[in-house]
């Protein structure tokens, strides 16, 4: 059974018990329906809305989260309503003034984002962050793979343009991401991406038996990762078969030869 | 240059917007000399009666107050606030002024300055979209937010930018934490030493401190005195100063 209590000793709440819809334009709909979320006298409900230009803390009574509900929160306030993600945290108030979490979801975004189109919603969100000093990262964000990008390298944001850096990559990419999904096993439940991300790896040719075999093993020694590893290894350049990279690459350069 | 009392604002249309991209990509010198034409051409937006003078301005703060005062006076903008032609032509317009008097180390940059990029990581370093949303969320005391709103329009600086790109922080009471650690409050500009990596510096603060707390402590519910009473010693220095 997955643990529910991380290393920071934060209680996560299920994904399955809480959500935020657009209604319209101008209104977003929270919705709960908690199983098992314990609120005590003392402890408060923080559902943090945030967009581009704005946040917003919406303080819910813990008697009305003991019940399921809705509430609709106006976005009159919003400069930009496309995009907003959501963050509910339950707070136990110190008597020193400090604010810990107990429990917290993880990040809820727009069910129904009517706005959005497809911005953020690819298998692989890529992001340019500024604080990078390398020109490209793969961290694993709310359970699921992100590849963030820099202006280290001249050709790192342009990730989606420049065949050299899109073929340079993206078979690394994909074998750190069958990496983690086999060392880590994370929750397809808690995010649906994950579920895609298997099941691209099992048609790259990860049968079902090694998925149970890897995953199966707890505590994995130096030999079984050094077998994850090969495995990886094979699904990577699996991909870099079926996308043609060499091709693409060797085109891309006789081209600019001409 | 004095101040330049516009009757009207402009909205890149994809063609303005094509046009002024590739004119960023141009020296410096050309792009300020073929900055007007592009303000001026009908052809490449649309017009938006609304009043708005644009002169030098000393910081960000006083950018964004005149910003706002034209944007949230007027229906059309005020629903147009995410609009990248509207930041776009803006930038465009402002940018002689932006330039007048500013530092040696003033340069175009990238694109993002002048044209709105949407991207969470990239809308906070446009020159004008940047200190407006902070401006518009720190109401009623933008002051608070100085130390993001401090800076020079054209060279925001190294607090700005540690800061700034970090939207949780930016938008609730880590503003104002960094305002009071790294804000001369007599000068109003950042403190000496607050632009550098070590102990206690505006990168400490977020990537080392904020953003990990985070996990465990829900700080922006708390007020700026309480986070500084939890800051480790490190910060001390920008406390008494």
């Amino acid at each position: 059974m997955r643990a529910s209590i991380n290393q920071t000793g934060r209680r996560m709440i299920p994904s399955n018990e809480l959500s935020i819809e657009l209604i319209d334009e101008s209104n977003v709909r929270f919705k709960w329906d908690f199983n098992n979320l314990k609120l005590n006298q003392g402890s408060e409900a923080i559902l943090e809305l945030t967009s581009i230009g704005n946040t917003e803390r919406i303080s819910i009574k813990s008697d009305d989260l003991s019940m399921p509900g809705e509430l609709t929160i106006p976005l009159d306030k919003y400069v930009i309503t496309k995009g907003i993600i959501g963050r509910l945290k339950v707070i136990r108030i110190d008597s020193d003034g400090i604010r810990y979490i107990l429990n917290e979801s993880k990040t809820l975004r727009l069910e129904n984002d009517k706005l959005e189109g497809e911005h953020g919603k690819s298998l692989l969100d890529v992001y340019n962050d500024p604080q990078l000093r390398v020109p490209w990262q793969l961290v694993f964000d709310d359970g699921e793979p992100v590849l963030k990008v820099s202006d280290y390298h001249e050709n790192a944001p342009k990730i989606y343009t420049n065949t050299v850096f899109q073929t340079s990559i993206l078979p690394e990419v994909m074998r750190q991401i069958t990496f983690w999904l086999l060392t880590e096993d994370p929750d397809e439940s808690q995010n649906y991406k994950v579920s895609l991300w298997w099941s691209l790896v099992e048609e790259l040719g990860l049968s079902s038996e090694d998925r149970i075999y890897f995953t199966g093993i707890i505590t994995k020694n130096l030999e079984v990762i050094n077998e994850i590893m090969t495995k990886c290894q094979e699904i990577a350049d699996s991909f870099a078969v079926k996308h043609n990279i060499l091709q693409k690459l060797s085109n891309y350069i006789t081209e600019e030869e001409q | 240059m004095s101040g330049l009392p516009l009757k009207y604002i402009g909205r890149f249309n994809s063609f303005g917007l094509a046009k002024f991209s590739s004119l960023l990509r141009l020296p410096m010198q050309e792009v300020l000399e073929g900055i007007s034409s592009l303000t001026s051409n009908s052809e490449y937006f649309e017009l938006i009666p609304c009043e708005m003078e644009i002169r030098p301005v000393e910081n960000r703060l006083e950018l964004a107050e005149i910003l706002h005062k034209s944007i949230t006076s007027n229906i059309k903008l005020k629903k147009l606030q995410s609009d990248q032609g509207l930041w776009s032509w803006l930038a465009a317009a402002w940018m002689p002024a932006l330039f007048e008097n500013s530092p040696r180390s003033a340069k175009i940059g990238e694109q993002a300055r002048w044209i709105l990029d949407l991207q969470k990581t990239r809308y906070y370093r446009h020159l004008l979209a940047g200190p407006y949303f902070i401006y518009n969320h720190h109401l009623p005391n933008p002051k608070k937010a100085l130390s993001i709103l401090g800076g020079s329009a054209i060279v925001p600086g190294e607090l700005v930018g540690q800061i700034a790109a970090s939207s949780d922080i930016a938008f609730s009471v880590g503003a104002e934490v960094a305002t009071i650690l790294y804000v001369d409050p007599k000068t109003g500009k950042a403190k000496k030493g607050s632009g550098g990596a070590g102990p206690g510096s505006p990168r400490r603060l977020t990537a080392a401190y904020l953003n990990q707390i985070d996990l465990t402590v829900d700080y922006r519910g708390m007020s700026a005195e309480q986070v500084l009473r939890i800051l480790p010693k490190e910060f001390d220095k920008f406390k008494t100063e």
